[in-house]
């Protein structure tokens, strides 16, 4: 129907990957023990005011990204585990978060290196485990190509 | 042609009503199930309990996996013999106990979670056996209908009970 309008930009379409092969040859492994995720970005505020205007000026600094999302926890799990010793170790995975199938154009969303900052498990009594996790960027290289960093990115796949 | 297939809530129900028939209650009760409650007095001399599926809830759980709670009420009913009025709430105190008593035996921890066999076409297995936890609270509200005491001498009480099922999201 030429007016038919499908919305495809549904919360539940969006997608966390883990990257299980190399950065070369890339193998997004989709956490889907995700439940509800959030991507947060927001840039320092640099005060630039003078006597120019009356008005404030302000110039945007370093940009701050975190991801939080909340985990079903299932004991054994491969997803679950690999976030979790990422914390313990000190160790950055590079990671997909995307509005869509990594594998579909025009889906869009960051690709970095992440480092988990936080794996909180929750026992609730009268409900299923969940783990309540936060990533952020941080310093990456190719271990395979070690001395050349791996700068966060805005991705869009095509 | 025959339909073997069944609602997640007719498979809850059968393991529910399997359950309490293996029970053991202080006031003689006969449990069935069925989509409504019995309450015609010449069918309730004696307490009868119809296991009877109420509500469904299904959704996501997270990106893989759908889940379904799904409220079983279990209508305990009974006529109240017109004696005395001392008789009479006597007996409806040992109703409120049993229903207190069929409550607990099901929320019992070590039979919260229901195991609802296999389904089968006669040729193979159309469902494949699977588990059904039961999610607290126990809801009993009210803890009996005072309507129906009060103009048809009937005890209905309904214990609620929600089970969770979960499935993996093709």
């Amino acid at each position: 129907m030429a007016t038919e309008f499908c919305s495809d930009n549904l919360g539940r379409d969006a997608r966390l990957y883990r990257n299980t092969g190399t950065v070369t040859v890339p193998v997004w492994t989709e956490v889907k023990e995700a439940r509800d995720i959030s991507l947060n970005m927001a840039a320092d505020k640099v005060d630039q005011s003078d006597r120019s205007t009356r008005f404030k000026l302000y110039d945007a600094g370093g940009i701050d990204v975190s991801i939080s999302a909340t985990l079903t926890y299932r004991s054994g799990n491969a997803n679950c585990e690999a976030i979790r010793d990422l914390l313990l170790n000190n160790c950055a995975e590079q990671m997909l978060l995307i509005s869509g199938p990594v594998a579909t154009a025009g889906s869009e969303g960051l690709k970095a290196g992440f480092k988990v900052f936080s794996n909180n498990l929750q026992y609730p009594l009268a409900d299923g485990m969940t783990v309540e996790i936060e990533l952020a960027p941080s310093y990456y290289e190719s271990p395979a190509a070690p001395g050349v960093q791996i700068a966060p990115e805005w991705f869009t796949a095509t | 042609m025959a339909f073997y297939r069944k609602s997640t809530e007719t498979r809850i129900s059968e393991a529910l009503l399997a359950l309490l028939q293996a029970g053991a209650f202080e006031v003689p009760v006969t449990f069935s199930r069925g989509p409504l409650p019995v309450l015609k007095k010449e069918l309730l001399s004696s307490a009868v309990a119809v296991v009877v599926p109420s509500s469904q809830l299904s959704g996501p759980i997270d990106r893989a996996r759908d889940e379904k709670r799904i409220t079983i009420g279990v209508a305990v009913a009974k006529s109240i013999g017109l004696s005395a009025t001392t008789g009479r709430d006597r007996e409806v105190e040992d109703l409120s106990a049993l229903v207190e008593q069929i409550a607990d035996y099901v929320a019992d921890r070590d039979r919260a979670i229901l195991t609802l066999p296999a389904v089968s076409d006669g040729v193979g297995v159309i469902m494949p056996a699977h588990n059904a936890r039961l999610v607290p609270p126990v809801v009993l509200d009210p803890l009996f209908s005072v309507q129906l005491l009060r103009e048809e001498s009937i005890f209905f009480a309904v214990p609620l009970f929600t089970y969770h099922f979960e499935t993996l999201r093709d």
